[in-house]
């Protein structure tokens, strides 16, 4: 079943529950090759995809950062999604890797079709993009600044950018800053 | 082809023009690929692009003929499976999938990481890239990333290149006696690390060659200590973040040599008569950098050790240019330190190894000759503490007696240098941890003995003078620092001043009592002064607050000899020994003790 058929019919069955977008959609598929679209969801508030690699050194050191923005903002409501789009990067090594970084709380999704990728605007890993819950794209960029340039970084981050804006997203103000630059590894044919 | 990029093989403005024909696709795909900043060069590109199409159309560069030699030569000893790098660089899908990183990243010149500048002393090992590779790979990007013919593509230059060790199977590997685990994340760690008898017999070294085994391993640091200090001070500091970087007094580097490693160095191979003795029973000190990955990680490097019959026939020295008067204010951009020394005799530069913490920015070394000529030894436009090493110079420089060499190191201590450790700047001084500041010029030399020696005196007094000033710097702070008052009574006693010395160590031992070290100088201050009795009680107590203080037990051995006390001093140097073998005057002196009693077997107690 193609993405957007299989879309169709999730909407159709669950539209009086779902509190997701209807519109400008794109799936990812989970380690199982199952369509999955990340912007449904039951009393969601905002969604955020987390582009990474099984071997960008940044993105990995992002690890216990993701795990803990995931624990602190799923509460309010907030779905998190890891998102791999190195077609290389299959099931099995995608899975050792979460197992190995302790990301295993967080749902996976591949993108080899780069879907979800535009509608991020996502094209460096780690990166992140946040939806609010009528879907759309309020922030993208770095997940905090450590990381100023590929072999420059600061001791210790001096502005999280993404939590800002989640926080922003959820008091119901306006996002400070919507872009951000990321850095790390270019997501491979962006 | 080939012919024409021989010419282009220089750097430089001149390499710039001819190369312009090979630029000038690269004009019309800013998008893809930031070319160069530099605008005359755009504007010559515009002017001259029509004239050079039909050139750039002939001379498509491909993969396997012009790509791979650079790749496999600057890139690929790191970019393999078990090396550093994060990802191999070893094909051409490798390249290609990677290759607009590599672009960046080389023509920012972060990557392959080497710091001196071009023309500022020739160093052996240069991993920089020549602006014409950096253009090449440019160019190959934007005419598409073309593979070109298989028969084209070099051989990758190491056979070697399996795991295996690069200068062959060492003669002894060590490895820590158990792994060490580093957290998933936060700042930078440093440890201190230590083998214990890494040897059972003595061994003159030629080589050695480092294996991480992890990558979070950024730098290693290699230092012999023939006593128990570093063992008993990476026990008390186990599970501790600080003290990594304060390494014990009784770990040194071998004489004249500086052992360390960082991704993409090569193994350290001695020069010919240059090897240094691993003593037969001595540990292997490791110092590491750490950078945490993102998981918990286990860390336990190999170190391969290569033997050789020949003992040095060299005498090698390192001193340093440094200045212990950083004071820093927050804020500043570029505060300035110089340093400077004239050499009373000849001497010939081997190596260098400049050292600062995270707020250095421009290092330079140089030379003025008696002649008034100026020789250039280092210039380092942009610091990284990450990447920082020593650099062996290709062909030993000779520095006529008379000559004065500099050190000028320029720090930025502002808001906007990323690495700054504090946020907002702080002011900040010289001092060992990393969010301190340092700035060395350490000199590996060598000279004639004569000439040796005159530098070797100066230079320790030169340090011990320098070392005054942190001390005077921490006492300012605090005047009842224990530490300082102790360093500072032990300064003073090797400068002769014993006045002075006493009264340090007596404020030292006032400002807490339960340490040993100020009773076991004052006792060796007594001691010069030919006070025994006082002397033998505060190495007594040295020794009852620190049951390992062998030092204390040694002098209390010496001062029974001296009393005629023979039992009681075979005692105590046999206790001190047992804590430190190594020491070879104590063993001595034990020896004569022992041959005295065995001649008068009832004359002594």
């Amino acid at each position: 079943m193609s993405c957007s058929r299989w879309l169709l019919f999730v909407l159709l069955i669950w539209s009086p529950f779902a509190l997701g977008c209807t519109s400008r959609v794109a799936c990812g598929t989970d380690l199982e090759g199952r369509p999955v679209n990340p912007f449904v969801g039951q009393s969601r508030t905002a969604t955020v995809l987390i582009f990474i690699s099984n071997d960008c050194p940044i993105a990995n050191r992002y690890a216990p950062e993701i795990i803990r923005l995931q624990q602190r903002y799923g509460s309010r409501g907030v779905a998190f999604y890891l998102v791999h789009a190195d077609p290389e990067e299959g099931p099995a090594s995608i899975r050792e890797h979460a197992q190995e970084y302790k990301l295993t709380s967080l749902p996976i999704l591949r993108d080899a079709d780069h879907s979800l990728v535009r509608m991020a605007g996502a094209k460096v890993i780690p990166s992140a993009s946040a939806f609010s819950a009528n879907c759309n794209l309020v922030y993208h960029g770095r997940i905090d600044d450590r990381f100023v340039e590929l072999g420059r970084e600061r001791p210790e981050p001096s502005h999280h950018d993404l939590a800002d804006a989640l926080d922003a997203l959820l008091d119901g103000r306006k996002v400070p800053v919507k872009t951000t630059k990321a850095v790390g590894c270019y997501i491979p044919g962006q | 082809m080939s012919h024409q990029r021989r010419d282009l093989n220089s750097e430089g403005a001149k390499t710039r023009i001819s190369h312009r024909a090979r630029c000038s696709r690269l004009y019309f795909a800013p998008s893809r690929l930031r070319c160069s900043s530099n605008s005359s060069i755009l504007a010559s590109l515009v002017l001259l692009n029509s004239a050079a199409a039909s050139l750039a159309e002939t001379s498509t560069l491909t993969f396997n003929k012009d790509i791979a030699p650079v790749i496999f030569e600057h890139c690929s000893s790191c970019h393999r499976p078990g090396q550093s790098g994060p990802f191999p660089l070893l094909t051409y899908d490798d390249v290609k999938k990677r290759a607009r990183q590599i672009v960046e990243v080389t023509a920012r010149r972060y990557m392959p990481p080497w710091l001196p500048e071009p023309g500022y002393g020739e160093f052996e090992g240069e991993r920089r890239l020549t602006s014409n590779e950096i253009g090449m790979l440019q160019q190959w990007v934007a005419e598409g990333l073309k593979q070109g013919d298989p028969r084209d593509l070099p051989p990758l230059p190491a056979p070697a290149w399996t795991n295996a060790w690069e200068l062959g199977q060492p003669d002894l590997v060590l490895t820590l006696p158990k792994p060490v685990e580093i957290p998933a994340e936060g700042r930078d760690l440093y440890r201190i690390l230590v083998i214990p008898e890494a040897s059972p017999e003595n061994h003159y070294i030629r080589g050695l060659e480092f294996h991480p085994g992890n990558r979070a391993v950024h730098h290693a640091f290699f230092l012999i200590d023939r006593t128990r200090g570093s063992r008993l001070q990476a026990a008390r500091n186990v599970d501790k973040d600080q003290g990594g970087m304060d390494l014990p007094e009784s770990a040194n580097t071998p004489e004249g040599h500086s052992l360390s490693w960082q991704p993409g160095r090569k193994a350290y191979v001695c020069g010919e008569g240059m090897s240094w003795l691993l003593p037969k029973g001595a540990d292997l000190v490791l110092q590491l950098h750490l950078k945490p990955t993102g998981k918990p990680e286990l860390i336990q490097p190999q170190i391969g050790l290569y033997f050789t019959d020949q003992p040095p026939t060299m005498s090698l020295f390192n001193f340093p240019l440094t200045s212990k008067e950083i004071d820093i204010p927050a804020g500043a951009h570029d505060y300035t330190i110089t340093d400077s020394y004239c050499l009373p005799a000849d001497l010939e530069v081997l190596r260098l190894n400049p050292h600062a913490h995270y707020l250095a920015t421009d290092m330079r070394g140089y030379a003025i000759l008696p002649s008034g000529t100026r020789k250039e030894l280092l210039w380092i436009k942009h610091w990284d503490f990450a990447w920082q090493g020593d650099y062996r110079l290709k062909k030993p420089l000779f520095l006529p007696k008379g000559t004065t060499l500099t050190m000028k190191y320029t720090y930025d201590n502002s808001e906007s240098n990323p690495a700054n450790p504090h946020h907002p700047p702080l002011r900040v001084r010289y001092g060992l941890e990393t969010t301190d500041e340092m700035g060395e010029l350490w000199v590996q030399s060598t000279a004639k003995p004569e000439g040796l020696a005159i530098i070797q005196k100066e230079c320790a007094v030169r340090e011990m003078k320098g070392n005054l000033t942190t001390y005077h710097y921490r006492l300012e702070r605090n005047p009842k620092d224990p530490g300082a008052l102790t360093a500072m009574g032990k300064t003073k006693l090797l400068l002769g001043e014993r006045d002075a010395a006493i009264s340090y160590l007596r404020e030292a031992i006032k400002a807490d009592p339960s340490l040993d070290e100020p009773h076991y100088h004052l006792g060796v201050a007594l001691r010069l002064q030919g006070q025994l009795v006082p002397a033998r009680e505060e190495f007594q107590r040295a020794l009852e607050l620190n049951p390992d203080c062998y030092k204390a037990a040694g002098n209390l051995g010496a001062i029974a000899a001296q009393e005629g006390k023979l039992e009681k001093a075979e005692r105590y140097l046999r206790r001190s020994l047992e804590m430190n073998p190594e020491d070879l005057s104590m063993r001595a002196l034990l020896d004569q003790i022992v041959a005295a009693r065995k001649k008068a077997p009832n004359g002594q107690h």
